[in-house]
């Protein structure tokens, strides 16, 4: 058997495919990524990519993901399918290629009184003498005041340095720590916050002095090579290296964006005096290449409940190696310390104003803050938001549906990007079941209805049609498969949105209050981005609150590090909040199954308008 | 309509008291337990079943539906002890352990009655050990096994080498579902069987017993 090349279009990269090798291994070796949540286990059926010469007999996974058609036109899954010999053309299209790709983002963020705890100041000391016999140490800590921690390191420097500087010493000190002494160094301290999530990592460099942003990256989270979702890395973890392999990339890639950020700052990580990272639990014990695996099974028991604190050169972080690196304190196994950011940066307290704050992502996580306290919970919505168990789904990339409208009659849809219709995105998929709902083409038990059973417009009712796997909405033409919203769609979000309108149902339940009784209701996370509140609500995935209530607070983790990472107080406030938290265990609560099965359906058409 | 057509009806509209009532009309017809549960509960639910199968309705409905059968079978439960009706079939059922997911395993356990079955629902969060008192307790046909989570996959595999080093793998077919299996994870455990949902985890368990 000779070995195969395969050569990926659209970009052109060629590399020997090893014998055995799928074409998903292939990729990787050209440094391309290929979408796949299962992270090749041949389970999502997302890593759809078209050969010029399939090789060999389709494996049973590729025939319950790929219909007689596809696998008829070279359609195979790329984890699945291993080229035999020969030159193979394969073609990996907009839904499953997704470049490594770096974002530079503008901070968008509230005001915050600096105050870090990291300053720095020059000292000058008066020179020894036979009449001030006062040894080095206690002469400088003369100048700093009592309880100054002076490093071994810095301490063994300290003779050289005040001989060598003429008495004069520039001192970085966080809170009583001494972090560095020398001649005065370039300006500026800077701090680090990042957001270490499962799909992205963000980071931003911050000028710990003024609180200026200088700059704000984010790429794709590499560990998704190990699968989507979190529960696929914590599997991987348990592998032998797993856990090593894991913390390599997080730390590498949060690595290579602060070294970015610094040098685009003029200056070198080393100049990074204090660094705050938040995660969900099983990300930051990752980072930390604490052991997660008990987090995958019942009783979800995490190891993260203070945080943690320490160096960066323990921790292996880019930044100035005695600078503290904090990563936050967790609530609970599945509401971690992202969520702990979340209620800090949106100033969730107990107070007679009823606050709901909601994530909602893969794992959702809620927050409910009132008179009797803050209550937390999480539900498992699935990856149906982020489009990976829909027939069409895909994240929010070029040629993904983001919003929808009726306008005559007929869908309008509004696309990312200048390509065609390659899917739908969270955003879209709300929108697109708010106006079928709204035009009686779904009715509240999920179903989509017959034209012959309901008057539609015209345009929506021509989109309608009967498939072998049952209705369907037909969305986009394409020359071997149109993209459509299929009835089995519907039920995916449908057992999503149950999630999440269980989990904010029973917080409400256990607090005593009614969705009414809510003053606001603040959607944090990727998701709100392109969100309609209106569709949100009308579905029932958020609570049924006037709209003026529901307020969208972006990447408020982010912003929560942020706040931490330039005001100490801020820092100790956030383990006040996470002890604070009473954690609602979803799991086996009485109420769960009612209510999840109350919250599939969608509310009626007159409801809270 | 028949007094059998108004408990598949109540069964098919989702309503308990409508099947409860038409219930206790048939015994008080005079019919008998059998002809009530065949004719009437389970072909309401076979209904139910057929629509479940082609997404037409979903979970919440199949539940409500399966809560209509039930309130049938409590009232014709207490003749049923005096007369002979043989169960299809015995399943044993548990979601596995490490797993606290109910709501899919719940389903399949109230399909499966629904056409006919016995089922003994361990629960979640099944040990390996409850798995096989079970079996050998109850002398079932079929065993269930549910894994929701990629996590708790391995306990499917490892269950199922319990099951024959307790030399218990050759007297039940092993059924395996849950949204992270496949039909090539089913092989690859050695299971009997894979259904990807409650409706066909009744044809599948039907077909494993030749009924089908």
């Amino acid at each position: 058997m000779k070995q195969a090349r395969v050569r990926f279009l659209p970009g052109g990269q060629e590399v020997a495919c090893p014998s055995g090798a799928t074409v998903r291994e292939a990729a990787a070796l050209a440094g391309l990524e290929v979408e796949g949540p299962c992270a090749g286990q041949g389970t999502c059926g997302k890593c759809r990519v078209r050969l010029s010469d399939p090789a060999g007999e389709p494996t049973t996974a590729e025939r319950e993901h790929l219909t007689a058609a596809e696998l008829a036109h070279g359609y195979r899954l790329a984890c699945q399918v291993a080229p035999h010999d020969g030159l193979v053309r394969v073609e990996l299209g907009w839904r499953t290629y997704r470049p490594e790709g770096k974002v530079l983002l503008s901070c968008r963020s509230g005001e915050v009184a600096v105050d870090s705890g990291v300053r720095r100041r020059t000292v000058e000391l008066p020179p020894p003498s036979l009449a001030d016999q006062r040894p080095d140490d206690l002469r400088l800590a003369a100048q700093l005041g009592g309880g100054t921690m002076l490093p071994r390191e810095l301490l063994g420097r300290l003779p050289g340095l005040l001989r060598g500087a003429g008495m004069r010493l520039a001192v970085v000190e966080d809170g009583r720590q001494v972090l560095e002494l020398g001649p005065p160094p370039g300006d500026g301290l800077w701090g680090l916050a990042a957001d270490l999530g499962t799909t992205s990592l963000v980071v931003g460099l911050f000028d710990l002095e003024s609180g200026r942003s200088l700059g704000v990256a984010a790429r794709g989270n590499p560990q998704a090579r190990h699968g989507a979702d979190v529960l696929s890395r914590i599997q991987q973890a348990g592998r032998p290296g797993g856990a090593t392999e894991l913390r390599r990339l997080v730390l590498e890639a949060v690595n290579e964006l602060a070294r970015e950020l610094a040098t685009a700052a003029g200056g070198v990580p080393e100049r990074i005096f204090r660094a705050v990272l938040v995660g969900n639990t099983a990300m930051e014990q990752l980072f930390l290449e604490v052991d997660p695996t008990p987090l995958g099974e019942a009783p979800y028991v995490g190891a993260l409940g203070g945080g943690f604190s320490g160096a960066a050169e323990e921790v292996g972080l880019a930044a100035h190696r005695r600078a503290r690196v904090r990563v936050f304190p967790t609530v609970a196994g599945y509401v971690g310390g992202d969520t702990v950011a979340m209620l800090l940066a949106a100033g969730m307290r107990p107070g007679s104003r009823a606050r709901l704050a909601v994530d909602v992502g893969t794992n959702g996580e809620m927050a409910l803050a009132w008179a009797g306290g803050i209550l937390t919970c999480s539900a498992a919505a699935g990856p149906a938001f982020e489009g990976a168990n829909l027939r069409d789904g895909m994240r929010a990339e070029p040629g993904a549906v983001a919003a929808v409208r009726l306008t005559d009659g007929d869908l309008s849809l509004r696309v990312l990007g200048d390509v065609p219709v390659r899917g739908v995105c969270g955003s879209g998929i709300i929108d697109l079941l708010a106006v079928l709902r709204r035009a009686g083409a779904v009715d509240e038990t999920g179903r989509l209805r017959s034209p012959g059973e309901v008057r539609l417009p015209a345009g929506l009712a021509r989109r309608l049609m009967e498939t072998e796997e049952g209705r369907a909405l037909r969305l986009a033409d394409g020359s071997v498969r149109d993209v459509c919203l299929t009835q089995a769609d519907v039920r995916q979000v449908q057992l999503a949105k149950g999630a999440i309108q269980a989990g904010i149902d029973l917080l409400l339940r256990e607090a005593g209050l009614a969705p009414s009784d809510l003053r606001e209701v603040l959607l944090a996370g990727t998701f709100g981005n392109h969100l309609d509140r209106k569709s949100a609500r009308d579905l029932g995935l958020l609570p049924q609150v006037p709209l003026g209530r529901i307020r969208f607070v972006g990447n408020a983790a982010f912003e929560g590090a942020r706040l931490a990472l330039l005001n100490h107080r801020m820092e100790e406030e956030a383990d006040r909040l996470a002890r604070s938290c009473r954690h609602l265990e979803l799991s086996g609560h009485p109420g769960f199954e009612e209510a999840f099965l109350a919250g599939m359906a969608f509310p009626p058409l007159e409801a809270g308008r | 309509m028949s007094v059998l057509e108004d408990i598949q009806q109540g069964i098919i509209t989702y309503k308990p008291p409508l099947v409860k009532q038409a219930c206790e009309q048939a015994v008080a017809q005079g019919m008998g337990p059998r002809e009530i549960v065949q004719e009437g509960l389970i072909a309401g639910m076979a209904v139910v079943g057929a629509k479940f199968r082609r997404n037409e309705v979903f979970v919440p409905e199949v539940m409500i539906a399966a809560r209509a059968m039930h309130a049938g079978l409590d009232v014709v439960k207490p003749l049923l002890a005096h007369s002979e009706i043989e169960p299809v079939g015995t399943v044993v059922l548990g979601t596995v352990k490490g797993d606290l997911h109910d709501i899919g395993k719940n389903l399949v356990a109230m399909m499966l009655e629904g056409a006919g079955f016995r089922v003994f629902d361990l629960g979640i969060d099944t040990p390996v050990e409850r798995f096989i008192q079970a079996i050998q307790e109850n002398k079932p046909q079929i065993v269930g096994m549910s894994s929701l989570i990629t996590n708790t996959l391995p306990r499917v595999g490892e269950t199922i080498e319990a099951l024959q080093q307790a030399g218990l793998r050759n007297q039940v077919k092993v059924m395996v579902g849950g949204a992270p299996v496949s039909q090539s994870f089913a092989d690859q455990v050695g299971a009997d069987a894979y259904a990807a949902d409650a409706s066909s985890a009744v044809e599948k368990a039907k077909e494993l017993l030749g009924l089908a």
